[in-house]
Formats: structure tokens, C-alpha cells, sequence
């Protein structure tokens, strides 16, 4: 099965280093998650991938090749980013047709699907179209490529709930259909912690937390309850972080002790994607004592 | 249906949980195709290997099977199976549980008896 | 599969982004060949020529949009490199034939054509040529590439750093030729044109179109070199 594999890629801008040797492999047919506080590097790695800008030490291999100029590799890739990339004065339709005559093939059938759902007229010139409906008709190609591996940065900014909705069960449609690898970098994991099956955490320019989500779930816990039996019960237990509320003490962790019973007036619950996130990424340290 | 995804009951778990009661109520009938993988990975935005495996632990317990090429069918006798597990299950934990209660409050066993038929008299 | 097909379409795209210029200076460089000597009477140096020059460094610069283009559907830069160029090419070869054609059209109507050329290869200038249209070709892939360069200069600056390094640019070129007019004794116009004869060992009326296509190919060479260079190098944002 094919496999894109990052090996400590390295990127620097002068002297400052904003990945600091990634090392990461996606596998094919699977929905992946890239997560990551603003200005991490999410981006910049995607563009890496897509030969966009060059990665200053390490490397990007799609089944043991470099991607770097590599236009056999690149026909497998495809990256859909905010920049507008095709002429304004174009319509729709066009950049379908073109996209097609590039790729060597492409879901019309899908598009036309996509195009009515979303209520997007394929003859209007990009130019004319709303940045909300620019993002759809960049959303639209990311689903009909023929590509192995699609990779969205940030695909539904400026989408409004309705059509953020309407665009997550499009993206599962069109992956039971034909699946594929779809790479998902994104800010509102809330919407996508149920139907991505792999997590990637990228922080302090390195790869932090590469895990199913599944197991994560399985792991994540919030334990609340009077402060001196909650650290009791987590003593010796690596916490993410503590929140403290007059003696009420809550800790989220991902080594929860499972087997030890629970104190009387302490709380065990799960812990959803963005929290665990959110207390992942928060700066080292907790807010009390 | 309805998916908590902070809960501690793993996605898979409660998607299992969901279809039983389905089956259960009736909602999901006898003999009748039940929605498909792809169709509530759809509407749910679940993965969808999330969902096959919620549901193939309903084909292990026999309660569902696959038909080659049209989908998964909830199996003749299901909805008396389950009937049969929740009953023995409400014997054993709840019935037990109520009584151990009545007598750690001191209530005598004939106003139990007689709180219970009154119950079914309503 | 990006195939030989796909290199037809990319082309096909490529040279429809210049297309449009191109045709705009075909039309300039036929009207101005008539309307400017005859509007402005007839000077040294016709503003002909250096339009077509500006023409070319736009068509270069503009150009250089398609990349954008090209990231988006996985064109490798090298691909890309080679369709621009292979674009510059054609549109430099149909601009200096359409030159030629201006020159042509002029002589037999009568007006007098002076210009640029003139200077570097008198008698060249005016009259139809195979290495007037072989200097005119080199010369405008040369400033399209030029043109090129710029823009991968610029797009490397932030929009406030890029205009005020071509602000200097221009007012140092225009310092210069005023200074070197001013201490040579010269009109401000002619100035640049001594500067570069001196420099270059041409003139003294005599006609040289060899050495001035030598010349010519030489810096379009290394100009072409340095293009490449960079196209290799090209990153995008976004």
C-alpha cells in the first residue's frame, strides 16, 4: 500500500527554525488529522509535500521517492489551500475541465453532484464568486481528484455551519466510495474529532502525539473531585494539566490509573479531542500551587 | 441516535449500544435492512471503520446479518433475544438492587407487593 | 499522469496568459511605427523601440503569474521554466518579425524610421533584415526573461520593500545617464547611448550588427542562465 513518509524535515527561515525535524508517516485509505496552535508549521509542512517550498534538511518520499520536483509523485498529491491559485477571469467548469486534463482524470459525476448541494453555478467566473463560495470551489476539486493523497488546509474557513456539515458528509461519501488518503489540518477539531481515524499533534516544530483515535479516547480522562483525593488518586500518574477551583481540584490526564477504584466524590469522565488538545498545547505548568 | 464524543463509552461502543436498543423498540424491525455503515458514518460524521466495528458486534451476537452485496439485516428473532437478555438483566440487577433498598429503608415486604401491583393496575 | 499531453495543455495555458500582450504590443508596435515618428516629428530615437523594450520586461513580468498555476496542479519548476521560456521564444520571435514588418511597411510608405538600432549598427535600423530580426528576437527574449526576473525579485520582497527598490532603481538609472550627459556634453537622450557604445565598442558610425547581436545573445545568455537559476530555487506562500 502506498505511504508517504516525512523524515526529519527541517524548515528554516534565516535563523529561525519552524520544523525542527518532522518525522511522520501517512498511510494510505485513511483520514488523518493534522492539529496544531496558529503558526506552528501545519501549513508550511503541507506545502512542503506539495512542492511548493522546499524543506531545508530532510525529506518527503511518496513510496520511496522524494517528492521534490518529482511531477509523477505530485499527480498523486493534491493540496487545497487558501490561496486562490487559478486565474479569476475562469470559470468553474473550466477549472474542473483543466484539473481533469492534468490529473488524467476527474469525479464529474461527484462535481455535478457537489455543485447542486452547494448551490454553486460551474459557469461563474471565479473572480465573482464570494470568498465563501471560492473556498467551495476549491473544496469541490479537493473531493473529485483522482489523487491518493488530498490534503486540506483549513477547508472549511469562511463555510458557515450549514455547509461545514454538508461538507464533512460529502468527504465521507466520496471516501467509502473510493478510499483514499485525506489529510486534515484544521482549527474547529471539534467537527472532525468523530470522523478522523489518526491524530497528529505537531508542536514545538516536532511531531508530539501520532496515535489512532481510538486509543487516545480510550485514554483521555478528566478526573474532578476534592483536590487532596484527586492527587491521591493521580499520585505518580504523568497529568497534562490541573485546574483548581477553591477545593475543587480537576485534572486531565491521559495515564488515568483505570484499574484502581475510584474514591467516593471523585469524578472520572472522557475527554474530547479538543481538550485533549487544548490541555496538550497549553504552555508546560498548571494554573494553581 | 446521538454520539457523545467526550464520553468514556468508546464511539464504537455506543454505536452498538444504539442499534440494540433500535432493535429493541422495534424501530428496527425484524427481518428489515438497518441503515448502512456508510450511511450513518454519514450522518453522525463518523469514521466509518468506527461504525463497521460498532455494528459487526452486533452480527457476532447474532442479532444482525450481512446479505452479500445489499447490507445488514436485523436477524428474525432479535427483538425476543434482547427482550429475553434485558428481562433476566432487570431480574438480576435491578429487581435485586430495589429490594436491598426497601429493606435497608425498613419497608415491609407486603407494601413492596402492594406498591408493585398498583404499578401495574396504572 | 503528467504526460506529453499535459505539457500541451500547460503550454496551451502558459501562452494564453501572454497571448494577450503579446498582441497588444503587435498592434502598438504597428501603429507606433506610423503615429510616433509622424506625431513627434522625426527624432534620433523614436519612442518605438523603447516601447517594444518596456513591452518585452511586461510580458516577462506578467508572466511570471502562471506559476501560481502551476503549483496548484503539481508542475514541476522545471516544467515550468521551460514552458516560459519556450512562450518567451515564440513571443519574441512573432514581436520581431512584426518589427520587421513595421520597418517594412514604413519604407514603402515613405516615412522616415529612425531609432534605437540606429546607434549600434547604423543603417540597420529602418531596413528589413534577417539579423535585424535575428537582434530584435535575442533582444526581446532577453528583456521577457529580464522581465521575469524582476517579478521573482519582487515576489521575494514585501510590496513595501519592492517599491522602494524600484523607485531607486529608476531614479539611479535616470541619475546616472543625467550625470553622464552633463559631463560629456551631452543631450540628456543621448546619454545612455554613449554610455553603452563606450562600453561596448560600438559606433563610430560604422554598421556592426554582428558584434551587436554577439553582444545581445551574450547578456541574453546570462540573463537567461540567472532566470533559471532562480525558477529552480522559487517558493510560494499560501
Amino acid at each position: 500500500m502506498s505511504e508517504l513518509k516525512f523524515k526529519h524535515v527541517t524548515k528554516q527561515y534565516g535563523d529561525q527554525a519552524v520544523l525542527k525535524g518532522v518525522d511522520m508517516t501517512w498511510a494510505a485509505g485513511h483520514l488523518y488529522g493534522l492539529l496544531g496552535r496558529n503558526g506552528v508549521g501545519k501549513s508550511t509542512l503541507m506545502r512542503i509535500v506539495n512542492n511548493r517550498t522546499f524543506a531545508t534538511h530532510g525529506s518527503v518520499l511518496l513510496d520511496g521517492t522524494s517528492v521534490v520536483e518529482n511531477e509523477a509523485a505530485q499527480n498523486r498529491i493534491f493540496l487545497m489551500s487558501d490561496a486562490m491559485l487559478y486565474p479569476a477571469d475562469r470559470t468553474v467548469a473550466w477549472v474542473f475541465q483543466i484539473t481533469k486534463a492534468l490529473y488524467g482524470d476527474f469525479d464529474d459525476t461527484r462535481a455535478a453532484h457537489l455543485t447542486r448541494v452547494f448551490k454553486l453555478d460551474p459557469n461563474q467566473r471565479l473572480g465573482r464568486l464570494s470568498t465563501g463560495y471560492k473556498t467551495i470551489a476549491k473544496l469541490i476539486v479537493a473531493l473529485c481528484v483522482p489523487c491518493d493523497f488530498v490534503l486540506l488546509d483549513e477547508p472549511v474557513l469562511g463555510l458557515d455551519a450549514p455547509f461545514r456539515e454538508q461538507f464533512y458528509q460529502e468527504l465521507l461519501a466520496t471516501y467509502t466510495e473510493r478510499p483514499r488518503t485525506f489529510v486534515i489540518a484544521t482549527h474547529l477539531i471539534e467537527e472532525i474529532a468523530t470522523l478522523i481515524d489518526h491524530v497528529f499533534v505537531l508542536a514545538d516544530g516536532r511531531i508530539t502525539l501520532d496515535e489512532d483515535t481510538e486509543s487516545l479516547m480510550a485514554k483521555g480522562r478528566v478526573v474532578s473531585g476534592p483536590a487532596g483525593l484527586v492527587r491521591d488518586y493521580l499520585s505518580g500518574v504523568n497529568v497534562l494539566r490541573t485546574r483548581s477551583m477553591g477545593g475543587m481540584l480537576t485534572a486531565y490526564t491521559l495515564d488515568a490509573p483505570l484499574e484502581t477504584p475510584l474514591p467516593a466524590g471523585v469524578t472520572l469522565e472522557g475527554m474530547d479531542l479538543q481538550r485533549l488538545f487544548i490541555e496538550l498545547t497549553a504552555e508546560v505548568g498548571t494554573d494553581e500551587d | 441516535m446521538h454520539f457523545d464524543a467526550s464520553s468514556i463509552v468508546p464511539l464504537y461502543q455506543q454505536i452498538t449500544t444504539q442499534f440494540t436498543a433500535g432493535i429493541l423498540s422495534g424501530a428496527f424491525p425484524e427481518g428489515e435492512q438497518v441503515p448502512s455503515t456508510t450511511e450513518v458514518a454519514r450522518a453522525y460524521a463518523l469514521n466509518p471503520a468506527t461504525v463497521l466495528r460498532g455494528m459487526n458486534a452486533l452480527v457476532d451476537a447474532g442479532l444482525l446479518e450481512k446479505r452479500r452485496g445489499i447490507g445488514m439485516f436485523v436477524v428474525a428473532g432479535a427483538q425476543a433475544q434482547l427482550r429475553q437478555a434485558a428481562q433476566a438483566d432487570f431480574f438480576d440487577q435491578r429487581v435485586g438492587a430495589v429490594v436491598a433498598e426497601a429493606k435497608t429503608l425498613a419497608i415491609p415486604k407486603a407494601a413492596l407487593v402492594a406498591a408493585i401491583e398498583r404499578g401495574y393496575e396504572e | 499522469m503528467k504526460t506529453s499531453a499535459t505539457n500541451r495543455v500547460m503550454l496551451g495555458f502558459f501562452a494564453r496568459f501572454t497571448g494577450a500582450t503579446l498582441v497588444g504590443a503587435l498592434v502598438g508596435i504597428l501603429i507606433s511605427a506610423f503615429l510616433f515618428p509622424t506625431m513627434l516629428g522625426v527624432g534620433r530615437y523614436s519612442l518605438t523601440d523603447w516601447l517594444i523594450g518596456v513591452m518585452g520586461l511586461i510580458i516577462g513580468a506578467v508572466s511570471l503569474s502562471v506559476t501560481g498555476f502551476g503549483f496548484q496542479n503539481g508542475i514541476s519548476r522545471r516544467s515550468m521554466t521551460r514552458s516560459l521560456l519556450l512562450v518567451f521564444a515564440g513571443s519574441s520571435a512573432l514581436c520581431a518579425v512584426g518589427v520587421q514588418l513595421a520597418y517594412l511597411i514604413a519604407r514603402l510608405s515613405g516615412a522616415r524610421v529612425n531609432g534605437l538600432l540606429n546607434a549600434y549598427a547604423a543603417g540597420l535600423h529602418g531596413v528589413a533584415s534577417v539579423i535585424g530580426l535575428l537582434i530584435w528576437l535575442v533582444l526581446l527574449f532577453g528583456l521577457m526573461v529580464a522581465g521575469g526576473i524582476a517579478t521573482l525579485i519582487m515576489n521575494k520582497k514585501t510590496k513595501r520593500a519592492a517599491f522602494w527598490w524600484g523607485l531607486l532603481t529608476y531614479v539611479g538609472i535616470g541619475v546616472t545617464i543625467a550625470v553622464w550627459s552633463f559631463v560629456n556634453d551631452l543631450a540628456f537622450q543621448q546619454g545612455p547611448v554613449v554610455m553603452i557604445r563606450a562600453v561596448v565598442g560600438l559606433g563610430g558610425g560604422q554598421p556592426q550588427p554582428l558584434l551587436l547581436l554577439l553582444w545581445v545573445s551574450l547578456l541574453t545568455a546570462l540573463v537567461t542562465y540567472a532566470f533559471t537559476r532562480m525558477m529552480a530555487r522559487m517558493e510560494i506562500l499560501g
